[in-house]
């Protein structure tokens, strides 16, 4: 799995791509998130549209970081989830959890509001 | 097609799961399995085999995870197991009660019973076997 960090505004955008499935790759995105809410950012943005699937390791580290990054007073918000994402997300109903959105831009204006 | 069965181990060590994804994606090759059941059916041994490891073997590298592929015309069917010292599946949270909802993990045996057709699960104190199956539709 790839991570691509861009900032757009006071948004950090996370773009991901490959599979994440747990092992050494999970560690990397975890890291990663646990960086950037220690470095003050509150708003995050993972933008999904190449990860083909993930498993619960990487549902996990999402959630562990929306939980970590929602204590701190902000947000993570996922973008152009995948379908085989979506059905993971419906099926561990984590779909009532994340805010979800179209696209990339569209996650980032929501912080707008 | 003929049967086919495809058997690794691998050491208890965290790149297992990928060098298992790897081993999966290769077998479906060889079995021309369509994409859309290929990623069920990677999603489903990944999880398969990271709890194998983590909470079978608990991450010892001298004990193994056996990863078995039986091919067959119709079906595939998955064996991953174990060298630990096996687990009650009653005990196991739900992952979708409300109190479970957000914690990072116990969602594995969830998706793996969502995405494939038949799931079994045998804990024994010689370790734990998962057997699962997935009905093919082959490519066009």
């Amino acid at each position: 799995m790839q991570i691509k960090h861009v900032t757009s505004g006071d948004v950090a955008v996370l773009h991901l791509q490959g599979k994440i499935m747990g092992g050494p790759d999970a560690t990397s995105l975890h890291e990663k998130l646990h960086e950037l809410i220690e470095s003050g950012t509150r708003s995050v943005v993972i933008d999904l549209r190449d990860v083909d699937w993930m498993n619960s390791s990487g549902l996990g580290i999402l959630i562990g970081g929306l939980s970590a990054i929602r204590k701190s007073g902000g947000d993570l918000r996922l973008a152009s989830v995948t379908e085989k994402i979506e059905e993971v997300l419906r099926i561990t109903k984590l779909d009532r959890v994340f805010d979800v959105y179209g696209s990339t831009d569209e996650a980032v204006t929501s912080y707008e509001s | 097609m003929k049967q086919q069965t495809i058997e690794k181990k691998f050491r208890s060590r965290p790149q297992a799961v990928v060098k298992a994804e790897r081993l999966t994606e290769k077998v479906g090759r060889k079995c021309e399995v369509d994409t859309g059941l290929m990623q069920d059916i990677c999603i489903a041994v990944t999880e398969a085999v990271n709890n194998a490891v983590e909470h079978g073997n608990n991450l010892e590298p001298d004990k193994f995870v056996t990863l078995r592929f039986d091919c067959f015309e119709n079906l595939i069917r998955i064996t991953v197991g174990d060298e630990g010292p096996g687990f009650d599946v009653g005990l196991v949270a739900d992952p979708l009660s409300p109190e479970n909802l957000t914690k990072p993990n116990g969602r594995g045996l969830l998706i793996v019973e969502s995405l494939m057709d038949e799931v079994s699960i045998k804990p024994s104190a010689a370790g734990t076997v998962v057997v699962m199956v997935k009905n093919l539709v082959k490519k066009r």
